[in-house]
Order: structure tokens, then sequence, then C-alpha cells
């Protein structure tokens, strides 16, 4: 199957783009990014906590140039929080400060319902942005059904209705990114609106890459060695396996402590980095020595 | 085929194969297409993945179509298409493969860790050794006309001599030498990983194979993909299909408990509430023209799970379990019971320990056997009722987990039947195939006439049908 698009392959570009803003993709990453740009699509993103998704966003910021809206989803969140407020005590000192101006309703309505007092939440700002932005949706999954539904509506126009202004459309389409921790099943619906993009773990090529690059100035050998044992310890049937972030600073904290090597006191010492529940601690101190065994020689 | 024509010809095999795909997102792929630069399959396959399969649990499935359709000759399958001969002639270059070249084709695609390049290595393996033996599944030797995907590929794994590919690699591996610059224990990871993916590849092409020599292509898709998760037996889920499962199990609980605790009539408001309106009606002059009603309280689930852990159903005992312990973690007023030959209440270890201990602790402290460990259902709803039912009200709900198998015992049905009478509801989750009921020692229609309701309740699927539908 050819077709025949001019100009240099783009996902490459991506890659090499992506690397300078700090954050390295893979084949899919990349080709979902550059397919979210030309199709004007949201991006859901799902897979573990800690793997990057949020970063994904924040990084294509910084590779565009574009400025960055985040809403935090949660539980109860509303139209209220995350579309547009009227700024309530605002508008009563106005009607205070008007007594002596004798205006009539009409003159009063059309002051009072004005974008002057008008608080936009950051879908409102992302939608009516004079540039494009950058829109992250964070853990749709813990916002309730029927946000899931309004946030449907809104990403599949880009335009809000508010009753006393009209009808505001989009100048330009913000590229949005949505992410997932799977707490719940999203909707079919929103699924079918999104790419979607799954993000696991890093092979360990990619973590080490990741390491050096985030890390600067980490000895190759311990960077290699990091890798190795977070790796092992995922492998093992932990709550809460260790995510990238938690690999980054275990790795930047071995460096301030000044040790380079790792051994058996060094993890036990350190381990509160990289694990984080009491259960899955004591596991991996029982197996410290096979760890080392295995993961080190 | 044109470009498009070839998708569409694509999401109509996944379609086949049990993915639902939208109108809207094969126009999306469709799109993605006409953008995305085709020169290397990664990126085809990342961004026809990105359009049209949105579930983690479903890439499995896609790439495996994926595989067949495109990474095998495209142009081969097209030209073939109404014959159901495989062109062994036109392949014959496949068959100067031999152990050695594959040693050294196996060594790069490890080291570039390439998926495409196993799968293509897979694909030859495949061709080779249908060459060997004559064909699939109709070849001149007697047994390879009977043999099942399982003897071709121990026959090609032996011809390969993979076992000692293998073992090099791992040597280079650990010597460090595989993959420069790779600590050993991640590039034994990665051997050990590629030859996984080799071996699910070259099963699955020989299972194609197989299925075109007999010409059976209606069941091609079915039989060779790998299921969904929603649709694996509980009886024979593997350890990580398990995993998988559990992650939707705090969702159905939740609804089930919602579910169990609704009343019986729909309507938003319950009696009227005559103070109010009177109240209300002053403001009118003592006419209520409003009346007032009470707000109906939804009733707390009192649930009752009886879940048979004996022997028989102990796969799916594990993974009721679960579900247990989650609908314990959505409500207070959920009761749990074990049984094998006698009942024991179990509600404390969910309360206090977590999932997998709490399964442990009821698998190790439960007091359910009496006897040599055989299940009966009957006795066990006997002791159940006899010590419980002064706790039982109209209220509560009973689930009860198991698959009636009671060697022969009294079924003493008389049992079920009064709790039945003491309760709102009596569901029966049954982990057998439905054909199976009746058979043998099972005695699930005698308990059906004292249960609301009876449902089968092999997977996932039929699990959350329960919960979301049935009653």
């Amino acid at each position: 199957m050819g077709n025949s698009r001019p100009g240099p392959d783009p996902i490459p570009e991506i890659k090499e783009g992506m690397k300078a803003a700090d954050y390295l993709c893979d084949d899919n990453i990349a080709t979902s990014l550059f397919l979210a740009g030309e199709l004007n699509k949201p991006i859901l993103a799902e897979g573990p906590a800690g793997v990057g998704k949020t970063d994904l966003a924040k990084a294509y910021s910084r590779y565009g140039g574009l400025p960055l809206i985040r809403l935090q989803c949660y539980e109860g969140l509303d139209e209220a929080k995350a579309l547009y407020e009227w700024n309530y005590k605002k508008q009563l000192l106005r009607i205070q400060a008007d007594r002596s101006r004798d205006l009539t309703w009409e003159q009063l309505e059309d002051d009072l319902f004005s974008e002057d007092f008008l608080l936009p939440r950051p879908l409102l700002k992302a939608i009516t942005s004079d540039g494009r932005v950058v829109l992250l949706v964070d853990e749709v999954d813990k916002a309730d059904v029927e946000f899931e539904a309004f946030l449907l509506e809104v990403l599949s126009d880009f335009q809000v209705s508010i009753p006393e202004l009209g009808t505001v459309t989009a100048r330009q389409i913000p590229f949005v990114v949505l992410t997932s921790n799977r707490t719940r099943d999203l909707s079919e619906a929103l699924r079918r609106r999104c790419l979607y993009l799954f993000i696991d773990f890093p092979d360990p090529e990619r973590e080490l890459e990741i390491v050096r690059l985030r890390v600067p100035g980490v000895a190759e050998g311990l960077a290699r060695r990091v890798v190795a044992v977070v790796r092992y310890i995922r492998q093992m049937d932990l709550k809460k396996v260790p995510s990238i972030s938690e690999t980054l600073d275990w790795a930047r904290s071995i460096m301030v402590l000044g040790r380079d090597v790792i051994d058996e006191d060094m993890i036990a010492e350190t381990l509160s980095l990289l694990v984080k529940e009491q259960k899955d601690l004591e596991k991996v101190q029982a197996n410290i020595k096979s760890l080392v065994r295995q993961a080190l020689t | 085929m044109s470009v498009d024509e070839q998708l569409l010809d694509f999401v109509g095999r996944l379609r086949a194969s049990g993915l639902q795909i939208s109108l809207a997102e094969s126009k999306d792929a469709l799109e993605a297409l006409q953008v995305v630069p085709l020169e290397s399959a990664g990126t085809l396959r990342a961004a026809l993945k990105a359009t049209l399969v949105k579930k983690e649990s479903d890439f499995r499935l896609f790439e495996a179509v994926f595989d067949e359709y495109f990474t095998g000759s495209l142009a081969m399958r097209m030209t073939r298409d109404d014959t159901d001969e495989e062109p062994f002639a036109e392949e014959a270059d496949y068959a100067m493969l031999g152990p050695a070249d594959f040693a050294v084709m196996m060594r790069e695609a490890v080291a570039s860790g390439t998926h495409d390049d196993l799968v293509a290595l897979a694909l030859m393996a495949a061709e080779g050794i249908g060459m060997m033996e004559g064909g699939f599944g109709r070849g001149s030797k007697a047994v390879a006309a009977m043999a099942g995907s399982g003897y071709y590929v121990f026959r090609a794994m032996e011809w390969l001599d993979i076992r000692d590919t293998v073992n090099r690699l791992e040597e280079l591996a650990r010597e460090g030498y595989l993959i420069p610059g790779m600590p050993p224990v991640l590039a034994l990871d990665r051997v050990r990983e590629s030859l996984e993916r080799f071996r699910e590849a070259l099963e699955r092409e020989i299972r194609r194979r197989i299925a075109v020599a007999r010409g059976d292509r209606q069941d091609e898709g079915k039989r060779r993909l790998p299921a969904r998760p929603e649709e694996i037996d509980f009886t024979g889920a593997t350890l990580g299909q398990v995993q998988e499962m559990r992650r939707v199990l705090p969702a159905l609980a939740r609804r089930l408990a919602a579910r169990l605790a609704r009343k019986h009539s729909m309507g938003k408001s319950g009696r009227v509430d005559f103070r109010s309106t009177i109240r209300h009606s002053l403001s009118y002059g003592g006419v209520p023209l409003d009346v007032k009603y009470r707000r109906k309280v939804p009733s707390k689930p009192e649930l009752f799970i009886l879940c048979d852990i004996s022997g028989s159903v102990r796969t799916f005992s594990t993974f009721t379990l679960q579900l247990v312990y989650s609908l314990h973690q959505q409500f207070r007023s959920v009761r749990s019971f074990a049984f094998i030959d006698r009942v024991d209440e179990v509600t404390d270890y969910f309360n206090s320990y977590d999932v997998d201990e709490a399964i442990e602790q009821v698998y190790r402290e439960a007091l359910v056997v009496d006897g040599d460990g055989h299940s009966d259902v009957g006795r066990a709803l006997e002791l159940f009722y006899q010590e419980f039912h002064d706790e039982l009200s109209p209220k509560s709900s009973v689930l009860i987990l198991s698959d009636a198998r009671n060697n022969s015992m009294d079924p003493r049905t008389w049992a079920l039947e009064s709790l039945h009478e003491r309760v709102k509801r009596v569901y029966w989750l049954n982990p057998e195939p439905r054909d199976r009921w009746e058979t043998g020692d099972s005695i699930i229609d005698e308990y059906t006439d004292h249960c609301h309701s009876v449902h089968e309740c092999r997977n996932l699927k039929q699990l959350s049908d329960f919960v979301y539908r049935g009653s």
C-alpha cells in the first residue's frame, strides 16, 4: 500500500522534537501524536500510573510551543468548575455600585452578564483561546459518568453555548489529551471519538534512555543497574509496581547520596523510594538477596 | 485492490473476529492512511491501532489479525483468493531455510527486537515445516493428516533446533554480547519474550494453514485467534488472564449491590407526607394544592453470599471470592459464607485482610469440611438455614455460587425452599456450561424451582450480563 505523501517522514521528526522536549516517544506514541495533529482528534491515553501520560501532554506543549491548559478531573467535577461560572461576587458589587445610576432592568442585565463577569474555566479557556493550545484532561476516569457525557459534547463540536452570551465556537481546535488510569471503564462513545493510545511500562532500552535523558550526568553503569533492579521488582507480584517516575527518583537520589555501587545495603536503605506499599516493601526486602544476585550479576 | 478497499476488507476481518468497529472509526482509519507515511509497517500498525482499537484488552486480537493480514505476503493472498491450495511452488525459496540460517536470522530478530521480524520468521518456519511434512492436515504421512497444530509446532521447533538456538542466544545474552550495552538480565528477558512471540505467531500461522487446507474457512476466524478476556472461561483462565479480569470486578460489584438494593416499584417518591402537605396548604389558604410525598430511602442491600469452594469449582471460586471481596469493599451489609460439606461464615476475613490474603485465609481457615472433602450442597444449605434463618429478612437477597454437583447426596431441597420463603430473592450462578447441567451428579434442576433465577456464569461476559440485566 503506497501513498504519495510529499516531504520527509514526519514520525522521526516528532520523535526528535519530543526528545528535545525531554520526552522519549516510541513509534506508537509518535504516530498517535502525529495523527492527532493531522485529524484534529483527541488522544485518549490509558495505562498504569506513572508511565508518563500526563507528561506526554506537557512535553507536547513544549515541543509545539503551545500553551498548556490543564483540567484535573475528580469525583464531583461539574460544568461550573470545568467550563465557566459567573462571578457572583463581582456582580453583587456592581449592583451596589450602580444603585445611584438608575438603570433599567435591560441595561443592568446586559452589564451583569457580559464577559467582564465571566470566570472562564479550563474548557472555555481552551475553546476561546486565540492560538492553538494543548488541553490536558487529566484522569478522566475519576470524573462522574455525567461529566463524561458532557465532555463528549464539548470535544465533538468544540463549541459551547452560554445562555446569556450565545454560542462560542473554537477559533482553533485545541490539541486534546485525555488520560485515564482505568479505575473505571470509559464509555464506548468517548472511546470512539478519540484516538486510543495505550502507554505501558517501556522496554528496558527505552527506560534506560529515559533515565539518561532525565537524570543528567548519570553514570552509564549506574543507569543500567537501576533499570535492571526496577525491572526485576516489576516482575514480582506487587500491589503497586514502581513507575517510571519512581525509577527516576531513585536514580537521582542514588546520585545525590554519592554512591556508585548498588548493593544489598544500598537497596535496602532506599527501597522506600521505589516501593510504596508496606506489604510490598516487606516482600521485596525478603527477596533482596535473590534480587541482587539475579539483577546485578 | 485500492488502499481504501483493502482497509475496508481488513476492518471486515476485524469485525468477523469479534471486534466492534463503528463506521466513524473506519472513516478515521481511512483518513489516517491518507496522512501517515506507509513506508514502515510499524507506522501502519500504530495508525490502525490508534484509530480502530480502543481497548488495551483487544490489542492481542488486533495484532493477530494484523499479522496475518499484512505480514504474510499480501499480493499472494489476493491472487490466491478463491483457491484453497497453498501455493507452495511459488515460495520454493523458503525451502532453503535450514536450522543454520534460521539461527542467524533469529539472532538478528531478537537483537533488533522488532515484532514484524519475528512474525516474518515464524511465517517462514511454518512454510518450511509444511513442505517437510507434505502439506498441512492432508499430507502423505498418516499422522500428519490427522494432527492438530501442536504436532506441527513441535515438529517445527525440533527441525529448526530451537532449543539449541535459544541456549546459544541466552549464553550470548548472559555474557553481554547479544545486544551490546544491555545488562544481561534485560537481554535474557528479551530472548524469552521473543521466543514466546515467535511461538505464538508460529502456532497461529500453522492453525490458519491447517484450517485452509481442511477447507473450513468459516471456522478459521474463530479458532486461531486469542480469546477476548470477557469470553475466557473462568475454569480455563491462566494466571495472567485472571489478573486482567480482576480489573473490572469493583465496577461490577458496585453495580450488583446497587441493583440488589433497588426497590421493586420504580417510582421516584413514596407515600404521601401528610404533615408536609398540610403545612404547605397554608400558603393556599388551607387548600392542599401541592401534595407532598415522603422521600423513599433506598434499602441497604442485605446480601448473603454462599460460595462453593470445593475442588470442582476451584478456579471459579477463586474468582468469585474476588468478586465477594469487592462487594465487601462497597457495602458493609454483605455477609459471605463458604461451603464444601458444611458452611462457615467468612465475612471477617474479607473485612480485615487484603484480597489475596483474605482468599488464602478462606481456603486455609474456614471450617468447611466435616467428612471426606466431597461437596454436599444440600447439607450446606440445611446448616446455613438452621444457623442463620433468624437473620434473614424480606429485605435480604441470597446469592449462591456453585455447580450443584452433590456427589449423589440428598439434595435437601426443603432447606432452599424455606430459605427462599424468607428472603427477597435467591439467585444461583452456575459456572458450568448449560448443556452439562443435569449430567452426572449435578442437581441444579431440583434447586431451580426454589430460586428466583438460575444463571449460567462461565465467563466475565455472562457475569456482567447477570449484573447489568438479568434477575
